[in-house]
């Protein structure tokens, strides 16, 4: 694989499964092995439990000089500390993102509460990786993109996939993505659907998708290996593997 | 493309119509990728068997891999049609089927099922594999509770990060248990359960035409474990349960 990458949807930490891959090493290994140039992070227990002591421990770790930047996670319960994670970290040139997990914090995207964060997080200029694995969650971000046309957010998992196996969420996020300039795909997840990339392309374009692994949860082959896959040029493949994020993220 | 170098078998293969969305998997284009990526065997069903008519769709697959050495028939018993006769699970043996395979990830029957049960005791004598989809926490349990002993290896296909420690779990004390890699997506995977069960339980398998092949391969030609391993996975170990039929 001699294309770089940059990875716009990785984790730092554990996970409740038995993947012990978790520590800056083993990124760093996994970025060697997989010619990943830098990779953006946010933290896995910022997200499933303690947002501040997770967004710390990612900052601790973070190192630009080898490629590994960071996510500020943010958790609308928690208003007023999420005010001040951003206040605390997103100018720092370690951090190039917002991360929003609405599955684990049990807040919808389309919530005031969230929505006051983005509004307060938009003058820092930098994106929003956002979960998605529904469709409510794609019609969200919809919403957003219209009442923020400012902010860039990134669909996380491409609205993801469902167990009717009819790729009607990642159909919608393609659909949605093309009505929005300020709106990035991202696409990995478990279950790889033959022929979202090449529709994703067709539809969206090439400029607005980017490569994300979820390592440490996943394997960074998977997602490459579908890109390679799939039937598209290779000045398509190097926008979504490196070019998009290196502009997105100004790396 | 990756240059495929290695010797590869396929356990998890389909052809035919796709229902639930748009995409091809036309006999034609299983061909192409078994092609494109020098792909020596691969286990196969006709999605007629699985969406429509298992009896004609398995009649369906007879036909198709009767004309492409590349290609091994496996029969799909849908329980939901199935009248719990052993004569029709020895004839799908005699005709030339290598392996059974559900497909509970389309006919969203449960596990304890009569149907179902009477296949599990029926398949006893004929030392076909089975090939199932995972399809949650505990399936895997289950089935390997209700079929240990009963002589025929089981291969679980479809697992991912939520399903290592189960299989890991039960390997032990489940010898017929394998686990098909397509999805085995955590950045260790493979590297913990060679450590903690052994190559010999790890199939290659792809899910193609309905995915993208090199997702599976890189995985496995990525992964930090010797060659040898890899080899096992890609090839002899399906080569091992089929008993030479490859």
């Amino acid at each position: 694989m001699n294309i770089p990458i940059i990875d716009a949807h990785a984790h730092y930490g554990k996970w409740f499964f038995p993947i012990y891959a978790d520590s800056i090493r083993s990124i760093k290994n996994l970025m060697r092995r997989f010619n990943i140039k830098a990779a953006v992070c946010s933290s896995s227990k910022a997200i499933v439990y303690d947002f501040i002591e997770g967004n710390r421990e990612l900052f601790q770790s973070l190192d630009p000089s080898s490629g590994i930047y960071g996510y500020v996670t943010v958790n609308p319960n928690y208003l007023e500390l999420s005010k001040d994670e951003i206040e605390r970290y997103l100018e720092l040139p370690e951090f190039r993102g917002v991360k929003f997990h609405t599955a684990y914090s049990g807040v919808p995207i389309d919530s005031k509460e969230f929505k006051y964060l983005v509004e307060y997080a938009e003058p820092y200029d930098k994106p929003f990786l956002l979960h998605t694995y529904s469709q409510r969650d794609v019609k969200d971000v919809e919403d957003l993109a219209k009442r923020f046309g400012g902010i860039k957010f990134i669909m996380g998992h491409m609205g993801g996939t469902e167990t009717s196996w009819t790729g009607k969420n990642w159909k919608l996020a393609i659909s949605v993505a093309s009505e929005y300039s300020n709106i990035y795909l991202e696409m990995c997840m478990t279950r790889l659907e033959a022929g979202k990339i090449e529709e994703a392309v067709e539809k969206v374009g090439s400029q607005r998708i980017l490569y994300g692994s979820d390592m440490t949860l996943l394997n960074p082959a998977h997602t490459i290996g579908m890109i390679m896959s799939s039937e598209i040029n290779r000045e398509e493949k190097e926008r979504i593997f490196y070019v998009n994020a290196k502009g997105l993220f100004k790396i | 493309m990756v240059i495929v170098a290695l010797k590869i078998a396929d356990v998890n293969t389909v052809f035919g119509f796709f229902p639930k969305r748009n995409v091809d998997c036309s006999l034609e284009r299983l061909i192409s990728l078994i092609e494109r990526y020098r792909i020596s065997k691969v286990l196969t069903a006709s999605l007629k068997a699985v969406f429509y008519d298992y009896v004609e769709g398995n009649e369906e697959t007879l036909k198709s891999c009767s004309v492409d050495s590349r290609l091994i028939p496996v029969a799909a018993v849908d329980p939901r049609a199935y009248l719990g006769e052993l004569e029709e699970i020895e004839e799908l043996k005699k005709r030339g089927f290598k392996a059974v395979r559900l497909f509970m990830e389309f006919q969203s029957y449960p596990l304890d099922y009569a149907p179902l049960l009477k296949l599990f005791k029926n398949l006893e004598s004929m030392d076909l594999p089975l090939l199932v989809y995972n399809t949650g926490y505990g399936l895997m349990t289950k089935i390997a509770r209700e079929t240990k002993g009963r002589g025929y290896p089981v291969v679980m296909l479809g697992c991912s990060y939520d399903a290592i420690s189960e299989f890991i779990v039960l390997s032990s004390e489940n010898p017929h248990l394998y686990i098909e890699t397509s999805l085995l997506d955590t950045p260790d995977a493979f590297e913990l359960l060679i450590r903690k069960a052994g190559s010999t339980r790890i199939i290659f398998g792809s899910g193609i035409p309905l995915t993208y092949f090199e997702s599976s391969y890189l995985m496995v030609e990525k992964a930090d474990i010797p060659e040898g391993d890899k080899e096992r996975i890609l090839y002899y170990n399906l080569e091992s349960i089929l008993k030479g039929s490859l």
